[in-house]
């Protein structure tokens, strides 16, 4: 099963939603950045989920979507961002550069795995 | 005014954080705003912190100004509440003001070393709070990883597949078993109807040779009587019958002990009879009887074995049962523990927000003094106000928001997005 890729500069979010997926029985896979995670797709990972953070030192959330929708690894597959900023105008571009969803920080773990199981059946 | 500022700042800093951190680090917050309202009000007496902080305005002379933070103005008898922030209010005369001047010029000067101390808790703060944070993190994971093993080793004991198949070989194993006792009473029960058609053959055969000496006897007999008739007869012929006389004795005596044999014969063969017919018959029921009894008792064990084997199967299962029960049951709490580490991550994001705003005070400080040592400088927007939208604007989050707008006494906007929204 394809893994779920997680993108977050904080390595205790990382350590925190991986724990939550892998709880779930989801398998996943981290970056500390948005180029760090360019570089895995490149290098041939194939995610079947993208989870990113949006406010990251270098690349933010929403470039690193618009890029991966650009990638052919990544064009079709559903991504997320997941952080504290709650702004409409961020949501908005977010959705131009094709995000799925938008989840504010904190979100409940039961949540966070039914809409990763909705937007991932099987997984 | 810069004082207020800072003690704004620190306050809706202080309201933002406990919504957020746990109680342990929550402990550490008194000794930021203990430090911060400490310096407050070292450098700045409760009666001028809860008034106004003017500055004398050369620029404007006798029309220097006072912005108003909160609470009532000397010179402006309106109470606090009806005070707008930013509102420029009349201040004492320039002359009353320009001893002080060079005082406050110095104290704001040394400000950067107060909000390095400010910076360098908060600091401090952040890395308490990702170090406990991925302590936490690691020992539930490892916790997990441990009781998670423990119960793959517990399913993979108890498994069905597993136990089917023991129950398989055994259910095999005592199948066998019940054939060859099978088998084992087939087999003795054709071992009893041959010995029994034996023991009949044998009860013939020696009938028959009963029969056989009773001829012998009656032959016996019958050559008595005749040598009696010859002894008659050689006794009639007198002299000349004497050696058939003794011929007649000799046969006689030949045919008694002819007689006597066969009776002998007779007498054995029927004690033999009687053991081959009789006796061996019965040890023969008594052990056939023996045998089915061990078969019947063996039997039975394998069928109370049969019982058992059930009894722990359902026990096993029972216990499977409660094994993913309590498995389920504490696999919720330890997902729910791990998510909520979440928290380490809004609150260093809140530092870094509150390491901001002290940087943003900070340059208004240098602003101020600028302005203070040079009567010419360009004020620009050296406006409180101005940098408090500033603060605003700088906001991800909408507790952030929510508190800039209480610590102000506006109304907080309520956000329009879900914290969950799919587009």
């Amino acid at each position: 099963m394809k893994p779920v890729l997680l993108v977050d500069d904080s390595p205790t979010m990382l350590a925190s939603i991986s724990g939550v997926l892998k709880k779930a029985g989801i398998a996943s896979t981290t970056a500390g950045s948005g180029e760090a995670a360019l570089d895995m797709v490149r290098g041939g990972l194939a995610p079947c989920l993208v989870i990113t953070d949006y406010h990251m030192p270098g690349m933010h959330g929403v470039d690193l979507i618009a890029k991966l929708r650009g990638s052919a690894a990544t064009r079709f597959v559903p991504m997320l961002v997941l952080t504290t900023d709650s702004e409409q105008d961020k949501r908005r571009s977010a959705k131009a550069a094709g995000a799925t969803g938008w989840l504010v920080k904190p979100v409940d773990p039961t949540s966070l795995v039914q809409i990763v199981k909705q937007l991932v059946p099987g997984v | 005014m810069t004082a207020f500022g800072l003690a704004a700042a620190v306050a809706m800093a202080d309201a933002e954080l406990r919504t957020l951190l746990p109680d342990r680090l929550a402990l550490l917050l008194p000794m930021i705003g203990f430090g911060a309202g400490a310096f407050v009000a070292r450098r700045w007496p409760r009666a001028d912190r809860n008034a106004k902080v003017a500055f004398a305005n050369p620029a404007k002379d006798a029309d220097a100004v006072a912005i108003s933070m909160q609470g009532p103005q000397s010179g402006d008898r309106r109470p606090s509440s009806s005070l707008q922030l930013g509102e420029i209010v009349p201040a004492p005369a320039a002359e009353a003001r320009a001893p002080n001047i060079e005082r406050v010029l110095t104290e704001l000067e040394g400000y950067p070393i107060f909000t390095e101390i400010l910076n360098g808790q908060m600091r401090s703060v952040t890395d308490l709070s990702e170090a406990a944070a991925g302590s936490i993190l690691t020992n539930l994971t490892s916790a997990d990883a441990k009781f998670t093993a423990l119960l793959d080793f517990i399913r993979q004991a108890g498994s069905s597949d597993r136990v089917s198949n023991v129950i398989a070989q055994i259910d095999s194993q005592m199948k066998v078993s019940r054939e060859q006792l099978a088998r084992f009473a087939e087999r003795q029960r054709e071992d009893s109807q041959s010995g029994l058609q034996q023991r009949s053959k044998i009860g013939e055969d020696t009938r028959r040779v009963l029969e056989v000496l009773e001829g012998v006897n009656g032959i016996a007999r019958q050559t008595t009587m005749l040598s009696l008739n010859v002894s008659i007869e050689a006794a009639r012929a007198g002299a000349a019958g004497k050696g058939f006389a003794v011929i007649a004795a000799e046969i006689r005596k030949l045919a008694s002990e002819v007689q006597a044999l066969s009776t002998d014969v007779q007498s054995r063969v029927e004690t033999l009879m009687r053991t081959v017919t009789v006796e061996l018959q019965e040890r023969t029921d008594q052990r056939e009887l023996e045998e089915r009894e061990a078969i019947a008792n063996i039997s039975r064990s394998l069928d109370s074995l049969t019982d058992d084997l059930s009894t722990i199967v359902s026990h096993q299962r029972d216990v499977l049962q409660k094994v993913e029960a309590e498995s389920a049951a504490v696999a919720r709490p330890i997902m729910d523990i791990m998510g909520r580490i979440q928290f380490q991550d809004i609150v260093r994001q809140q530092l870094e927000q509150l390491q901001r705003m002290t940087a943003m005070v900070d340059d208004h400080i240098v602003s101020i003094c600028a302005a203070l040592a040079d009567p010419r400088a360009d004020l620009g927007d050296v406006s409180l106000v101005h940098k408090l939208e500033e603060m605003f604007g700088s906001y991800v989050m909408a507790t952030q928001r929510e508190s800039h707008s209480k610590a102000l006494g506006r109304q907080a906007v309520r956000e329009a997005g879900s914290l969950i929204e799919m587009f």
